[in-house]
């Protein structure tokens, strides 16, 4: 068996720590791409608008979005809209800190396919 | 603070224009007025207003710029004072009564705003991609994208915007010859 060249190793040694920065909790498809579509969108988005993009159930939907709202990477603004109350949700500092975690860590992934 | 660029100058002329009472789209509770904003701009980028940069995307939250959020938010002042050095030539200013006149003067557009700008915005984005589409395929596009909207509204909207893409260079003396035709149909 060949041993790994430094630069393997430090592939893995990067691989390993960077993965240690992320909140793995945080770190299910649905909650990704939660934090991501707040990322971009950064006028809010409604429930209603969340549960089109991603086509789950309302009880899903819900018990993601209080995760992330509980661990305070996105907040629940009430707002008004056409004389009805409703809610936005907006991506917070510390969402978008661990967002942009999850993201180095997919890179370093990246980079090794294109070793 | 940056220099505000001359496209969302022009942006504040346009909401000038209408004469537009925004909130400050900074405040996260004012949903609505960065909604508006999102909606008229595309739409009046759309009909021919050149605002350069704004790239929009859709993916069923309705055509939405995020360089368009991002002047706002650094420059909402603007947005509730409508200052701005720019004048829209004639041209622009049509365009922009057209849209008062055909989608915010419309009783909907007092009830339910949001939803209408929504609906009539994303008809326009479909709309953009296949001039040609039929009016039940473009409301079912709609409505798949818009399941919270409701059928009226979109029908509303699509029949609005037919409105809205309307030029005069589409009555040729044939059809005007035909309207008048049914028109004497009447007085008959």
């Amino acid at each position: 068996m060949e041993e790994m060249n430094v630069e393997q190793e430090n592939f893995i040694k990067d691989l390993v720590e960077n993965s240690k920065k992320i909140n793995s909790k945080a770190i299910s498809l649905t909650r990704c791409i939660l934090l991501s579509l707040m990322n971009f969108n950064r006028d809010g988005l409604q429930f209603r608008e969340l549960k089109a993009v991603l086509d789950i159930s309302d009880g899903k939907l819900k018990s993601n979005l209080d995760f992330l709202e509980g661990v305070g990477y996105i907040k629940k603004v009430q707002i008004q809209l056409d004389q009805k109350k409703m809610h936005i949700y907006l991506i917070t500092n510390s969402g978008e800190s661990e967002l942009n975690n999850i993201l180095d860590w997919v890179k370093i992934l990246v980079s090794m396919r294109g070793e | 603070m940056n220099e505000v660029n001359s496209n969302f100058q022009k942006v504040i002329a346009i909401l000038k224009q209408l004469n537009l009472e925004l909130e400050d789209p900074k405040k996260q509770k004012n949903f609505q007025t960065r909604l508006v904003i999102q909606k008229i701009v595309f739409l009046s980028e759309k009909m021919g207003i050149n605002l350069g940069n704004y790239i929009y995307s859709l993916y069923r939250n309705g055509p939405y710029s995020s360089q368009l959020t991002a002047d706002y938010y650094e420059h909402n002042e603007l947005v509730t004072t409508l200052e701005t050095p720019v004048q829209l030539n004639s041209e622009e200013t049509e365009i922009v009564e057209k849209l008062r006149e055909i989608v915010l003067n419309h009783p909907l557009s007092n009830s339910h705003q949001a939803d209408f700008l929504e609906a009539v915005s994303t008809a326009y984005h479909f709309k953009i991609y296949n001039n040609d589409i039929l009016d039940d395929e473009l409301f079912e596009k709609v409505k798949h994208e818009k399941k919270y909207i409701n059928e009226t509204t979109i029908t509303i909207a699509i029949n609005q915007l037919k409105k809205l893409l309307f030029k005069p260079k589409y009555l040729t003396d044939e059809i005007k010859k035909e309207l008048k035709m049914w028109d004497n149909i009447g007085n008959e």
